[in-house]
């Protein structure tokens, strides 16, 4: 029994050994298998520490540097090429503010400075790069022979040795013969040198090749000994030495060639550079010094069921601080190592391959394969939108970027990978490229930056007009891990739908979203704008007054209006209730707005709303102090953010015209070390107004650090989103708040399931060619969630994009008329005054229900384009919605579809 | 089991949600991301949001046309005749023509020149007239070549030669640039390194003379200069501004259409209409010039804007007589109505979809604009959305005389945006047209159109005037009537106040005769008004008899620093009454936004510089006033601008536009006032003859010229050495 078990055991393994071996004998022929599990084996080549994924259940190879990429490269050359071979690419910082770039194949496994280590379920590579010593640091410039002999001639073979000995001058110094006629070195007095001795060498020289060897004997020793400028310091005491034993001197005007030969053979005789100190040692000479630019790297990568875990444990980095930098005389040097780039070439696909590439821009975006856009500049873009703290001004030049998910993946259409950031996805980047721009392959990857570092003009602000600028950086780099989970789909889901259910999956095993109930009814998104602020004439002097749009029993009587219209589960969200408007104080300071009524009319809209059903979320913000008094206590420098120059943070306003600071309102950012106590401070007072909902601005999109320079009270980015964490945890659990977010970052999503201001669409970049909605293929039937207020969008395929996204409706809105806001901080809202929108909002609902009633509970299980402009979303039930945006009808399974119409089926799933 | 039901909605039901035109428009989703904020400029040349109005619809290279790569393409041209596309292509020497969807109907890159075949060296723009002809300026060759459909040589221009009229041309090298041509054929060029104006050429080809170059507008200064100058240079300077012109379009009726990039000429005059005669018949009616975005005036030490404004590369007539201008700078298109209102502006200078590296040019094809982009040698076709084709339909029922749709057009683009200005008054100017005058007011006063508002208010006046007839003519006579027993009984009502004052005095005051009398908050309140009072009459004396008043004021009165103080803050609160409290029509100031610490200094840095300057220089000649006499002289005499301009402010409110010469007489009536006062105060303190006295007015102010500029470079001076202190302060705290 016992026996025929382990006779099956082996038999099974070595079936599956000769399956593999079938498969992947040619490909994987200089790989090593390092670790297999039920769905993976993990190959590894160990010489150039290139890995390879098997996938069982795909059958098909996943690979860290594209196979085949000696051949099919065409464009790349010298180190654009080498990244190719590479797994880690970094940039750091020289102390002349230069931006410099390494990649682990040039700058490590090439130069053999790598350590690999088994792991449990994986490996671990140790990666060095950047060259300890200089190429010509490996040669030693004088040695004595016993040393020669022992070290390196025993080492090799004849014709090396040959090689070597006609590369050095073999000397000795004797007693001077009574005729011995000594010549001049110029500026050398050589009585003194040399005293009653004189060098001869081993071979005759004659007497032009003498004059040539002392001059090379002098050359030498000056330029080895640093004290040295000129031929006259040197002394007899350099040489003294030769007299005891043969010795070895280089010869000068060597080629470059030979010198890299006699490089190799000494490599070969394992003779090192810690070899070369101890000679020149011996000799006098100054020993050669390593460079200092040197980044200790550790990588792994581990099997964890079906996926493939990569990491970076980034407290083990090491890179220059504070060290002895011989290439500027000895002074101190700090390289700060401000972004490393992981797998750049993983699963990388080539020229002739067809799919596309999925990176999370806005609701989702793809770049398909070879687009040829090399006109376009190449994705690149950072996850969790910009940062507040370290990048002002850059938020009013360039679009807001929008990526609320750290995922990217690449399909050929046969098969499919995706990646989830797990660790150190705030400090993480999406970069995605096409063929034809740097090589010939499209890759798909993320970097990460670890130490954030901004540019200064010397008069102290971040990127002003000057032109001297100097570079400052993050007090200490970022100490927690870096990791990636590769997921690898099959046929059936090689698409972003695919992907989206992976990851849908993920998050849903990891207990982080959950399923939504059926509805009678598709909720009605609303928030009413209760006040604002604005410049009013007090007495003919202007200052800063509240000014009511929306009352709370005005709010009722809109309710009323809209529930007459049969519009009944309403989700109200409402703003401006707090002291000060909607840019309220300080919310630490727990106040009530009185512009907008009293705190017995908010309880009594309260009960209201209550008493139908329609919850109630009041709006704060905590992440900015839109509104600092004295007293209210919050104190600028102890509780607001820094930015990275170190100044208190803020953000401006700017002009839309010309970008430049407006100059007056600017809101301070509080630091995110001040969320806990800033929460607990506005709860106490709102506990007492016992409304169990509460709507968050901006912590579903914004995530800014605190860059205090001294390294105890720095909070990056990534610790800055575990104390948001931490904020909602407590919201949600201590205090039992039912949270609405805008946005939201992928952390935030634990924490509510009803979402604003969510994307619906890409960003417009270039080289994107497609827009999907991955976003809510994620997490519709999960979340009820909208894009932004729709009276403020003015676009007029939103009810469309509303159909085919799954998405709520949302406006906002305010009792007065819409000119109130003119000539306000508030102008941008442009279009507010609700009876203007009533009526389209209440058609607008009734149909968008009539479609999405029935699924809204339900995933969406299918989304494709039809033709250009015309989608399809299928949801679970097998409803189908077809969506043509296109200014022509088109027929769809012989159901015509007019111009900006949709359809819907039933029974399409299956 | 596949039961399968329409919910088809047609056309009419999005029209009804959406209340828009479906009509050849895409509603692609793919387009309407926009990477750039929309905005327009409001009265306070301030930029306020506003909706996006084209959103960029297609992106076309010349690979996706099939034409290959363009290079340097410089000019874009949609032609009257048939509407097809033409792509100058420079850097290839040859012009893509494109049927009006965009296609490629054939690429011209030869034409036959007597039996041979001839080719262009860096084309840079093209035209076509009604007929179809296409002129063509091919640069490099130094001529104009004009092809007729068939591509068949109809003309070839050359380079003018020899004296032309008053323009020599000998060593001229012709490199026409850009084109255009009007309907009857005339040919208007912009040819690089001619600063005297376009080139204009007949019909046949011929020079006719230099067209549309701003000529001088002389002010006094330049006048003197010239008077006094070598007769050579008065030739030359009298005749134009050298201007480089950028680019021109024709519109239908003739006009042209120009750019100015650089020259000696103002920023309102970047954009020019030119007529037949070339004078310049641009309507500039919008809250100021069309000129894209506002600049600094403020320069840098490399002499460049610190906020450089807009540089225009290129403008397209369109419907309605509106017209786009393309700004190279911030790579954004503006678009201004015929009267010059900005209308909306889109496009930005970035890498994402809808943003230009180096913009080359514009051109409309119906309602979608192109713009052409030199660097990322692609076109970028702009399709208007809902709120743009609103404007463009209230604009066209106003032209058309549909005024009452119009106004209804421009509610539904003020539902979108209710910050545009220009609906508001086109609001107005429908109520106005139903004589709903207050209504209109409101409108204009919302949409801070002072021009309209007057207008409305004259007819409103008159409304309130005929309604209260007899209200107002009671008033009148009651006023009438007071003012009758006032001069007819003064001399008892003034005897009976006396009396009043008396008791008053024998009841709280006179403190210096019965010193146990009780001081009590009344008798305080009493003193302190009496003072007032006894400051306002004294005051007044003063501003009636100024001679004398000054000389009691320097010799019998107490030298009294609070009386003057008091007269002082009087004015100063006037300012700031006046600054917030005039009538709309004659308040252009933004009221949201005041600071008191800059309306006092307003006043009080001319008063002091006054004082310290005038007491400086008297001193010195032989004045025989004190500081303290200047100080008073000087407080005393600006009671006139307080006594004049609080009234003038109030009566403001009841003006109209038309009025405003009479607004404007009392404003300088009260500053000639107060500088009469000070003249006369100054001479009195001094002992000064008249003539004396002018010679020293002169003199101070020269001097407070000086001391301003002396100051100027001082704060100069203080900034610089504190910026290279702070500089090195910053260097140390980073460094180390």
């Amino acid at each position: 029994m016992f026996k025929a078990k382990t006779m099956t055991v082996i038999f099974l393994v070595f079936i599956v050994l000769f399956q593999v071996g079938s498969v992947l004998a040619e490909p994987l022929e200089s790989f090593d298998l390092v670790h297999e599990n039920r769905h993976l084996q993990l190959y590894m080549d160990y010489q150039t520490t290139e890995i390879a994924v098997y996938c069982k259940e795909t059958d098909r190879i996943w690979y860290s540097n594209p196979p085949g990429r000696e051949e099919q490269e065409t464009i790349a050359r010298g180190r654009t090429r080498d990244r190719l071979s590479s797994q880690l690419q970094i940039s750091f910082y020289t102390p002349g503010d230069r931006q410099r770039f390494m990649n682990n194949y040039t700058d490590s496994i090439l130069i053999d400075q790598f350590d690999i280590q088994r792991l449990e379920n994986g490996v671990r590579i140790d990666y060095q790069l950047g060259a300890i010593w200089q190429e010509e640091q490996y040669i030693p410039i004088m040695i004595s022979q016993s040393r020669m002999e022992e070290k390196i001639l025993q080492k090799i073979e004849e014709g090396d040795r040959e090689l070597v000995s006609s590369m050095y001058y073999s000397v000795k110094l004797v007693e001077k013969p009574e005729d011995y006629e000594r010549f001049d070195v110029y500026g050398v007095d050589k009585e003194e040198v040399f005293g009653d001795y004189t060098m001869v060498t081993e071979e005759e020289l004659s007497e032009r090749d003498r004059q040539r060897f002392f001059n090379n004997l002098f050359t030498r020793i000056v330029d080895n000994r640093e004290e040295y400028s000129e031929f006259e310091d040197v002394t007899g005491e350099d040489i003294i030495h030769f007299s005891e034993e043969q010795g070895y001197i280089l010869r000068d005007r060597l080629a470059s060639w030979d010198l890299e030969d006699l490089i190799d053979v000494l490599q070969k005789a394992e003779y090192t550079p810690w070899d070369v100190i101890e000679d020149h040692l011996a000799n006098n000479l100054n020993p050669p010094q390593r460079s200092i630019r040197v980044f200790d790297i550790p990588l792994e990568y581990r099997l964890e069921r079906d996926t493939l875990v990569v990491s970076i444990p980034a407290d083990e980095i090491n890179y220059p601080i504070d060290a002895l930098d011989p290439d500027r005389d000895g002074l101190r040097s700090t390289m700060p190592l401000v972004r490393i780039r992981v797998l750049e070439n993983f699963g990388a696909a080539d020229k002739t391959e067809q799919g596309y590439m999925f990176v999370p821009d806005g609701s989702g975006a793809l770049i398909y394969l070879n687009n040829e856009k090399t006109g376009s500049p190449a994705y690149s873009q950072d996850l969790y939108g910009r940062e507040l703290s370290s990048r002002p001004r850059e938020e009013m030049r360039s679009h807001q970027n929008d990526l609320h998910l750290p995922v990217f993946g690449l399909t050929n259409e046969q098969q499919a990978w995706l990646a989830v950031i797990e660790e150190g996805a705030a400090i993480g980047r999406i970069e995605a490229d096409i063929s034809g721009r740097t090589n010939s392959y499209n890759t798909v990857n993320a970097s990460f930056n670890t130490i954030p570092q901004a540019q200064v003009s010397l008069s102290g602000h971040l990127e002003d007009h000057e032109q001297r600028f100097m570079n400052v950086y993050q007090s200490r780099s970022y100490k927690g891990d870096i990791s990636i989970r590769y997921h690898f789909l099959d046929e059936s889901e090689a698409d972003y739908v695919g992907m989206a259910h992976t990851y849908q999956d993920y998050l849903e095993n990891r207990g982080q979203i959950e399923q939504l109930e059926p509805v009678d009814n598709i909720p009605f998104m609303l928030e009413i704008l209760g006040s604002i602020h604005k410049r009013g004439r007090v007495l003919g002097v202007p200052l800063r007054v509240v000014e009511s749009l929306t009352t709370y029993n005005q709010t009722t009587e809109i309710v009323d209006q809209l529930l007459h219209r049969e519009i009944e589960n309403i989700i109200l969200k409402y703003t401006g209730w707090f002291k000060g408007g909607t840019e309220h104080n300080f919310p630490g300071n727990y106040n009530l707005e009185s512009a907008v009524g009293t705190r017995e009319e908010l309880i009594a809209l309260e009960s209201y709303l209550r008493n139908h059903n329609i919850p109630f979320y009041p709006e704060i913000g905590f992440q900015y102090l839109y509104n600092n008094k004295l007293f209210d206590g919050f104190r600028a420098r102890r509780d607001g953010a820094r930015f990275i120059n170190r100044r208190t943070a803020y953000v401006s306003e700017y002009n839309m015209a010309n970008y430049q600071v407006e100059s007056g309102d600017r809101k301070h950012i509080l630091s995110p070390g001040r969320l806990e106590q800033t929460g607990e401070d506005f709860m106490s007072g709102y506990e007492s107004l016992e409304i169990e909902n509460l709507a968050l601005r901006h912590i579903g999109q914004h995530l800014n650090s605190d860059y205090r320079y001294r390294t105890d009270r720095l909070i990056d980015r990534p610790s800055s989103e575990e104390l948001i964490v931490e904020h909602l945890r407590e919201l949600t659990g201590s205090y039992d708040l039912n949270l609405m977010l805008k946005g939201a970052n992928a952390y935030t999503l634990p924490f509510s399931n009803i979402l604003t201001d969510m994307p619906l669409q890409k960003t417009p970049h270039n080289i994107i060619d497609r827009g999907i909605p991955f976003m809510q293929i994620v997490l519709h039937g999960y979340y009820n969630y909208s894009g932004q207020p729709i009276n403020l969008t003015a676009r007029e395929d939103n009810f469309l994009k509303i159909l085919e996204t799954g998405a709520l409706p949302y406006f906002k809105w305010i009792y007065e008329p819409s000119d109130t806001v003119k000539h306000t901080p508030f102008s941008e809202y442009h279009s507010l005054h609700y009876g203007e929108w009533i009526e389209n909002a209440a058609d607008y609902y009734h149909s968008l229900n009539d479609v999405l009633q029935k699924v809204h509970h339900l995933p969406i299980v299918e989304h494709k384009k039809i033709q250009d402009n015309v989608y399809l979303t299928g949801f679970q039930n097998g409803r189908e919605i077809i969506v043509n945006y296109s200014s022509n009808k088109v027929e769809y399974k012989g159901e015509e579809i007019s111009a900006g119409s949709y359809l819907v089926r039933e029974g399409g799933a299956e | 089991m596949k039961k399968s039901f329409y919910f088809l909605f047609l056309i009419f039901f999005l029209l009804f949600i959406f209340s828009l035109d479906i009509q050849g428009s895409t509603l692609d989703s793919e387009n309407l991301d926009i990477p750039y904020p929309s905005y327009i400029y409001d009265f306070w040349e301030e930029p306020v949001s506003a909706p996006q109005a084209y959103y960029p619809d297609q992106i076309i290279t010349g690979k996706d046309l099939g034409a290959g790569s363009l290079s340097e393409p410089r000019d874009l041209h949609i032609s009257s005749y048939n509407q097809n596309i033409y792509i100058v292509d420079s850097g290839n020497n040859r012009i893509i023509e494109l049927n009006p969807d965009w296609t490629v109907k054939r690429i011209i890159d030869s034409f036959t020149n007597r039996g041979e075949e001839d080719f262009f060296n860096n084309p840079r723009g093209i035209y076509t007239n009604p007929a179809g002809d296409l002129y063509i300026t091919d640069r490099d060759n130094g001529r104009i070549v004009i092809l007729d459909q068939e591509l068949n040589l109809k003309n070839i221009i050359h380079s003018p030669e020899g004296q032309v009229g008053d323009v020599d041309f000998t060593d001229f090298r012709f490199r026409p640039s850009k084109i255009a041509v009007d309907r009857r054929n005339r040919i208007f060029v912009v040819a690089d390194e001619v600063y005297e104006g376009i080139m204009e050429f007949d019909i046949r080809g011929e020079f006719v003379g230099f067209f549309g170059a701003p000529s001088v507008t002389v002010d006094l200064f330049e006048y003197i200069w010239r008077r006094y100058s070598p007769q050579e240079r008065r030739e030359r300077l009298a005749l134009f501004l050298p201007t480089e012109f950028s680019n021109l379009d024709v519109d239908r009726e003739g006009f042209v259409f120009t750019t100015v990039a650089t020259g000696t000429i103002g920023e309102e005059h970047f954009i020019r209409k030119l007529n037949t005669a070339g004078r310049d018949i641009l309507l500039r009616e919008g809250f100021t010039p069309p000129r894209g975005d506002y600049g600094s005036t403020l320069m840098d030490a490399a002499g460049e804007y610190v906020i450089p404004g807009s540089v225009f590369v290129d403008i397209t007539v369109r419907e309605n007589e509106m017209y786009s201008v393309l700004d190279r700078r911030r790579g954004r298109v503006f678009t201004y109505d015929r009267r010059g209102n900005l209308l909306y502006v889109f496009g930005y200078d970035g890498h994402l979809k809808g943003g230009f590296r180096y913009p080359r040019a514009v051109e409309a094809q119906g309602e979608k604009l192109a713009v052409l982009d030199g660097q990322t040698n692609r076109i970028t076709v702009f399709k208007p959305t809902e709120y743009a084709r609103k404007i463009h339909q209230a604009l066209d029922y106003y032209h058309s005389g549909s005024y009452q749709r119009s106004v209804d057009i421009w509610r539904e683009v003020l539902r979108l945006n209710a910050n545009y200005d220009l609906a508001y008054t086109g609001i107005g100017r429908g109520e106005l047209f139903q004589d709903n005058f207050e209504a209109a007011m409101n409108n204009f006063r919302r949409g801070e159109n002072r021009l309209d508002y007057s207008r409305a208010f004259v007819h409103y006046r008159k409304e309130v005037i005929e309604e209260n007839i007899t209200l107002i003519g009671l008033l009148l006579l009651i006023i009438a009537v007071l003012l009758f027993l006032i001069i007819k009984f003064r001399a008892p009502v003034l005897g009976y106040l006396e009396k009043i004052n008396q008791k008053l005095e024998n009841r709280f005051g006179n403190r210096n005769n019965n010193e146990s009398e009780k001081i009590t908050v009344v008798s305080l309140i009493y003193d302190a008004l009496k003072k007032t009072v006894d400051l306002f009459f004294y005051g007044f004396q003063v501003i009636f008899h100024p001679v004398g008043g000054f000389w009691n004021l320097k010799h019998e009165k107490p030298k009294s620093i609070a009386a003057a103080t008091f007269h002082l803050i009087i004015v100063i609160i006037t300012f700031i009454f006046m600054r917030q409290y005039t009538g709309f029509i004659f308040n252009p100031r933004d009221l949201t936004e005041l600071n008191t610490l800059v309306e006092i200094a307003s006043v009080l840095i001319p008063f002091f510089l006054w004082c310290v300057v005038s007491w400086s220089l008297t001193t010195l000649m032989e004045g025989k006033g004190t500081f303290t006499e200047i100080y008073i002289t000087t407080a005393y005499s600006l009671i006139p601008v307080a006594f004049i301009n609080i009234p003038l402010t109030v009566i403001s409110n009841y003006l109209t536009g038309e009025e405003h010469m009479f607004y404007l007489f009392i404003l300088v009536m009260s500053a000639v006032w107060a500088f009469i006062l000070l003249f006369f105060g100054t001479l009195t303190i001094h002992e000064y003859t008249a003539t004396k006295m002018l010679l020293v007015t002169g003199a101070i102010i020269l001097g407070i010229t000086l001391t301003m500029f002396i100051g100027l470079l001082f704060f100069n001076l203080v900034e610089q050495v504190f910026g290279f202190f702070s500089d090195i302060y910053m260097e140390i705290v980073y460094r180390i």
